[in-house]
């Protein structure tokens, strides 16, 4: 089985099993409750319901210390049962239960056979699939202009942002290893390992590998691509919501997803699975939630309705679950969300502030907030620290220099033991960490190097240099939008952007004269929320506190100038066909035009190819952990590697450093032996050294002699692996393996090669394992 | 009352039932030809693997030259072996000597290297075997060490004595000794690692289940080994506070430049079974190592003696039953429930009398009985010179040969066990067509030739006790030649001294069955069946080599069949094309070669996700 294979059933396995908890699950127990709910509204209550619960409930089972998988199995199940039993009682649990308890009856005192029996349980079975099939064809027939647009999304989101999983296999941001160490530290139930960060996203992960048995690198691997995905769905729902001609959702989203305008700091996140792009599936669904609040209890109030006015209580309620979830997965999430419920309390005034309104959002939006911060909370009380990068994100809010983090999460690893916390590393690392920090951009990767989305950024930073010396507060956010949004070197781009925002409120304020004032509402939020953004990129520059730094803050920015760009779109083209009053003109016209500037836009070379986004591992590296773990028992192998792998393997086998390995190599000079005891080691060494981070002279060379023969520079943790210090410490393990290799020919193998990557494999006799200190000539 | 159609139905029945399972025993006694000998040999062919043979012993004296052939093959292997010893006949030369033959390595004897020039020097056998002490360390260990670094494979087959190497640091670099601890130290057990020979992997330590089984030698000089070295067996020391990469080692191997030198603390050399050690050592020097072995693990039945009743009284006190009586209702079924559990093929060497003195002559009838149960088992017989009485051997010979033509007439009698072996020159005067004789435990080769015909197969196991010298005796013979000889003594059932029958039996099965298993890829063979293996082994010749991820073996004087062992280091089999391949575990196989030229291609390590 090819790699790419395997990682296409990883993805699909992962992808249906977050599908069956996350979605259909929920759908299965509320599905009576909002049926009469469209399809898109349903798919968003159930996520949001699913990922609510399984957060909490992760976070409760982990500060009580009994997670597990019985407990993670029944806190689902169990509340699943009740509610659907509860729910439903009268409709048709209870006859079920009847019919159950009689056919039952029926069998033991011999009035049925089995055979009578299965022939019915085969055939309300067959009812079932049929049942389905017909709702399903019929579904398609009635809305086929969904099931097209959500393909195309689908294929066009795969396309862009999975294409590079089958390329890259290993991770694609620096941070992920610690996250993927905070997760298997949740296996020890030991949540908050390296202080307090908002976990809802690692909660996610970690009911799915403990649940499914899934290795978590693996669901870190792919995850990616599934919260992409969901990101653009809900990009389409929202739309679906606001907009006039439903065609015009897809349309915009398609510009999103597919048109080479974005600056590529607006998508290269998509390619990693990290908690804030994990967040960001929950703010449109909270806005939508918003909307729909407003909406119902406004026709509530018309209706003059008595009671609690159920409908809008639920999307009040859904509301308030969607902001939890931001402010469990990131921060910065619950900011967006934030400036967002800003804008629409400005767009939709009248009715926020009206009397019954605004309390009972806030009241919900502070209750969600302190369920969210809940977890945190009792662990702080607990006296469990806050983690370092809140306190960068917090630095950030100050107004601290950009980009410097003052206790950079991917420097986690490098700790000494006994310095848990960040207060325990020495002042002078510390300095050293934030110098290092400064020099990490979160986009540029190894691989990347090779493709135009580097040279773009370096473009960019370029530019900026210049742009940092620019006067005047307004050239600068030009030159800002242009370069973070969009791939452009000139103002022109940013233009684009104001003429967006400016027809944005002229059709907002046509809308409202039209009477059409939800969507004129809508409209004005959107371009005011856009608005804010702009504010937030400047705000150095406006010398007011800065919420979030720029490339995140273009992140966002990217993502909702699509609702209003798509909203604009939406306006101009229900005036164009407006006249039509065929309702299938109106379906096709603008899904057709849109399909015909797709082909123009293909034509002119506007189409983005798929960027690559390279790992900070050689792909030989996945092929050899995931075969490693495949083939031994538990804790059975230990892996010699850089520290890609520590954090990979945890769980499951032994990991020895590359470079502490060296450092204790030292041949003839050794008093004592060095021992590896496990019956197989495994070493992996790159042919040609990886560049993380740190591009150097003689960056992409192979291994040399020349490095070899240097001495190993005195750094710590991950430092060790940056730059040419990589090139050394590889350089050195290829010799020391080729000297072993003419010491034990039978004993040791090579087990994986490929043109950039070695992974040798060393059989040994645990009662009698070989001494690794050998003298290879590069001894430090 | 059952009706006249259901009796005849039952009648029918029941004659069809009677008819079948009589019909089965009446074919199988009618079918049984337990008159002739199926093992017997053409002395044609006899004769034709002797002449083979010695043209093979007269090429391989050619060969131990010192200087190699210009027009040799280089990617064939250097089979020939340099054995460096100033002590002349001692031991360990017997030893390499009878090594060099089973292995086919043309063997040359040097004492020093003294007046050698560089060119004789470059052209000395690869394979360098010294007896560590007997040899000048002092002048010749430059000249050793600078061969090692160039690629030559050295073997300790004893190591200097420890004052010898403490004082000489050229010596300590050559054996990759990093320390001594102690010159002379009682270790408390031995550990013998997996690999190093055919079988399991065995710790000889004093415990209740081994009680009375420590009779390994446990006082060693202890070396402690280094960087580069890998360990096949270490002294267990009963120090928690050791880690077991400091305990002593016993036996090694250290990487030397560009050669392998492996050492043996030890005495193990000394004796016949140090071909095992020998062959252990050479088979882990590269990436594979093909040699031939006999394949044949007999289980001989000396002196069966249930043929007179000539101690019926004694034994009928012990057993209730008189000795025919026992030895066919008691010994018989209990041989065949271990032959069945072992897949043994038995050989009963048959002792018509013990006792000539007594007027008890064996009674007419038992041979042809044992023939018959032999023959259904895939046995042999074969004739036995033990006797308790003193009458020569000539007329034992006689008598008993009488008796076993008046039974068997046509049985071609090939095989006898002799209690001494000065026996042999009698026996074959009185057996003209005897082709092999099986000795009791005695040093010297395992396997060899008495004379032109006759070849002599040493018991190499009594079965009756597994000491653990016994235990790595056994591993040696089966890693060195797969083969094995266990020699039942029934002359103990027939005339019991101190033990009885259900000690005997209980001993030698639960030995039998558990310390065999291990080489259950080996195959059982009577005592001809072996005999003509043996001839075939001592006739073939055979050159090998690796390239482009194959193993290609040519056997010369190819007849047949012939075997050969496997240690395979690096890679897995994929394909055998011209052999049956068996896997003995612990990267050993077993090649049965049915062609002259084998060629074994290996798998290229593919993973399963790439």
């Amino acid at each position: 089985m090819s790699m790419q294979l395997l990682t296409l059933l990883q993805l699909l396995g992962v992808a249906i099993l977050y599908i069956l908890v996350f979605l259909g699950l929920p759908a299965l127990t509320f599905h009576r409750k909002l049926e009469d709910r469209p399809v898109f509204v349903r798919f968003m209550a159930y996520l949001t319901i699913g990922n609510f619960y399984v957060m909490n409930l992760v976070f409760l089972l982990q500060l009580l210390h009994i997670s597990n998988r019985v407990t993670l199995i029944l806190g689902v199940a169990l509340p699943m049962l009740i509610t659907i039993a509860v729910m439903n009682w009268k409709e048709w649990v209870k006859a079920s239960l009847v019919t159950a308890g009689e056919t039952t009856h029926n069998v033991m005192v011999n009035t049925m056979g089995f055979r009578l029996l299965f022939t019915r349980i085969f055939q309300a079975f067959w009812q079932a699939v049929c049942n389905t099939a017909k709702a399903l064809a019929e579904n398609i027939s009635v809305r086929w202009v969904d099931w097209i647009g959500t393909g195309a999304i689908l294929i066009l989101t795969c396309w862009q942002y999975g294409t590079n999983l089958f390329r890259a296999y290993g991770y694609t941001a620096s941070d992920m290893l610690v996250h993927n160490y905070w997760i298997n530290s949740m296996n020890n139930n030991d949540i908050f390992v390296a202080g307090i960060y908002p976990f809802g996203f690692h909660c996610v992960i970690y009911y799915l590998h403990a649940v499914f048995g899934i290795e978590t690198y693996i669901i870190l691997r792919v995850f990616s691509l599934i919260e992409t995905v969901l990101i653009h769905l809900m990009l389409v729902n929202i739309m679906r919501l606001v907009c006039r001609l439903e065609t015009m959702a897809y349309v915009a989203t398609s510009i999103y997803v597919a048109l080479n305008i974005w600056g590529p700091g607006t998508y290269t996140r998509f390619f990693s699975a990290l908690p804030q792009e994990y967040g960001m599936i929950f703010i449109l669904p909270a806005v939508c939630f918003l909307i729909l609040f407003l909406r119902d209890r406004w026709d509530e109030d018309e209706g003059r309705e008595k009671g609690l006015r159920k409908e809008s209580t639920w999307m009040l309620l859904l509301f308030g679950m969607n902001v939890s979830m931001t402010f469990a997965a990131h921060f910065y999430d619950t900011i967006a969300l934030g400036i967002f419920c800003i804008a629409l309390a400005i767009g939709f005034c009248k009715r926020v502030f009206h009397k019954g309104f605004f309390l009972r959002i806030l009241a919900f939006g502070v209750a969600a907030l302190v369920v969210a911060v809940l977890p945190m909370w009792i662990a702080f009380l607990s006296g469990t620290p806050m983690e370092g990068s809140l306190r960068w994100g917090i630095s950030i809010m100050q107004g601290y220099k950009e980009n410097t983090y003052s206790a950079p999460s991917q420097l986690q690893e490098g700790r000494n033991e006994g310095e848990k916390n960040w207060e325990d590393v020495p002042a002078a690392r510390k300095e050293k960490y934030a110098l290092d920090a400064s020099k990490m951009s979160d986009t540029l990767r190894t691989g990347a190097l090779q493709s135009g989305v580097t040279q773009a950024i370096a473009s960019i930073h370029a530019n900026l240099e210049n742009g940092e010396q620019r006067s005047g507060v307004l050239q600068t956010l030009l030159y800002y939008l242009s370069f973070y949004i969009f791939m452009s070197d000139s103002s022109s781009a940013a233009l684009f952007f104001f003429i967006i925002v400016l027809l944005g409120i002229g059709f907002a304020v046509i809308s409202i004269l039209q009477k059409d004032t939800e969507h004129g509402s809508f409209m004005i939020a959107a371009a005011i929320n856009v608005l804010f953004y702009c504010i937030i990129m400047i705000s150095k520059e406006l010398r007011i506190p800065v919420l979030m730094d720029r490339n995140r803050c273009s992140v966002y920015l990217a993502y909702f100038f699509v609702i209003l760009l798509g909203l604009v779109l939406d306006f101009i083209m229900s005036l164009l066909i407006g006249f039509a009053d065929s309702d299938l003109f109106q379906r096709v016209l603008p899904g057709v035009i849109g399909l015909g500037l797709f082909i123009v836009f293909a034509f002119i070379g506007m189409i983005r190819k798929p960027a690559y986004v390279g790992a900070f591992q050689k792909n030989g590296a996945i092929t050899c952990v995931t075969n490693i773990l495949r083939e031994n028992p538990r804790h059975s192998f230990t892996i010699l590697s850089s520290n890609d792998e520590l954090r990979m393997i945890e769980n499951y086998g032994y990991h020895y450093e590359s470079y502490e390995f060296l450092v204790d190599n030292l041949g003839n000079n050794a008093s004592n032996f060095l021992i590896i005891p496990t019956s197989k080691v495994y070493i992996f060494v790159e042919k040609i050294p990886g560049v993380y981070d740190e591009p150097y002279v003689g960056s992409g060379g192979p291994v040399s002699k020349v490095s070899a023969s240097k001495p190993l520079p005195v750094e710590y943790g991950i430092l060790m692996y940056k730059g040419e210090r990589r090139h050394i410490v590889m350089s050195k393990l290829y010799y020391w393996a080729q000297e072993f290799h003419r010491l034990f020919e039978n004993e040791i193998s090579v087990y994986y090669e490929d043109e950039e990557f070695v992974c040798y494999l060393i059989e040994q006799n645990v009662d009698r394992p070989y001494d690794m200190s050998i003298t290879y000539g590069y001894n430090n | 009352m059952v009706s006249k159609r259901n009796f005849v139905s039952i009648i029918i029945l029941l004659l069809i039932m009677i008819f079948m399972f009589m019909f089965s025993v009446v074919l199988k006694q009618r079918l049984n030809d337990y008159g002739t000998n199926s093992y017997a040999e053409d002395m044609e062919e006899v004769q034709r693997f002797r002449q083979e043979y010695d043209a093979l012993s007269r090429k391989f004296e050619q060969e131990a030259t010192i200087i190699r052939e210009a027009d040799q093959n280089p990617q064939l292997r250097d089979h020939r072996v340099l054995f460096l010893s100033n002590a002349g006949n001692s031991d360990v030369a017997e030893t390499v000597k009878a090594w060099c033959l089973y292995e086919k390595h043309p063997l040359m004897t040097l004492s020093t290297f003294k007046g050698m020039e560089d060119e004789e020097l470059d052209g000395l056998p690869g394979i360098i075997v010294v007896d560590g002490l007997s040899f000048n360390w002092d002048q010749e260990v430059n000249t050793l060490y600078a061969l090692a670094a160039n690629g030559a494979c050295v073997i300790f087959a004893r190591m200097p004595s420890p004052s010898v190497v403490s004082k000489n640091a050229r010596l300590r670099a050559l054996t990759g000794i990093k320390d001594i601890y102690s010159e002379n130290i009682a270790i408390d057990g031995v550990r013998l690692f997996p690999g190093f020979f055919v079988g399991n992997e065995e710790s000889y330590q004093d415990s209740i289940e081994n009680e009375g089984r420590q009779d390994l030698d446990l006082m060693i000089p202890w070396y402690v080994t280094g960087e580069g070295s890998k360990t096949y067996m270490m002294g267990i020391v009963n120090d928690r506070t050791r880690k077991s990469e400091y305990l002593p080692a016993l036996v090694w191997r250290f990487t030397c430049g560009m050669g392998k030198v492996f050492c043996i603390n030890g005495e193990y050399v000394t004796k016949d079974t140090g071909i095992g050690f020998l062959t252990a050592c050479l088979a882990d020097r590269d990436s594979y190592d093909l040699y031939p072995v006999i394949n044949a693990q007999n289980v001989v039945l000396a002196s069966y003696g249930g043929f007179s009743d000539e101690n019926g009284e004694a034994l009928n006190e012990i057993y209730d039953q008189r000795q025919i009586a026992l030895f066919r209702d008691i010994v018989w079924p209990s041989l065949v429930s271990m032959e069945e559990k072992t897949g043994a093929k038995m050989t009963l060497m048959a002792t018509p009398q013990l006792d000539y003195t007594d007027n008890k002559e064996p009674v007419k009838g038992q041979l042809i009985y044992y023939l018959r149960l032999l023959n259904e088992g895939y046995g042999e017989a074969g004739i036995s010179t033990e006797q308790l009485s003193s009458i020569p051997l000539s007329e034992k010979l006689e008598k008993d040969l009488s008796y076993w033509r008046s039974e068997a007439l046509n049985y071609a009698l090939q095989a006898a066990y002799l209690e001494k072996p000065e026996h042999y020159t009698t026996v074959k005067q009185a057996l003209p067509e005897l082709r092999t004789v099986v000795v009791p435990s005695q040093d010297g080769m395992p396997v060899s030739y008495l004379d032109d015909v006759v070849t002599c197969q040493v018991a190499t196991s009594s079965a009756m006790h597994h000491t653990f010298s016994e235990d790595m005796d056994l591993k040696a013979y089966e890693t060195a030649l797969g083969y094995s000889n266990v020699v039942l003594d029934m002359a103990q059932v027939s005339f019991p001294e101190g033990q009885d029958w259900a000690d005997f039996s209980r001993n030698t099965s639960k030995n039998l069955i558990t310390y065999w298993k291990q080489f259950s890829g080996f195959d059982q063979t009577t005592i001809s069946e072996s005999d003509a293996r043996i001839r075939r082994f001592f006739a073939l010749d055979y050159t090998d080599y690796r390239a482009d991820g194959e193993i290609h073996l040519h056997v010369d004087h190819f007849d047949q069949q012939a075997f050969f062992i496997l240690k395979l280091g690096v890679g897995e089999i994929h394909e055998v094309q011209g052999a049956e391949i068996t896997d003995l575990k612990h990267d050993f196989y077993l090649l049965h070669v049915k062609e002259a030229d084998v060629v074994i291609t290996l798998k290229e390590h593919k993973l399963l996700i790439r």
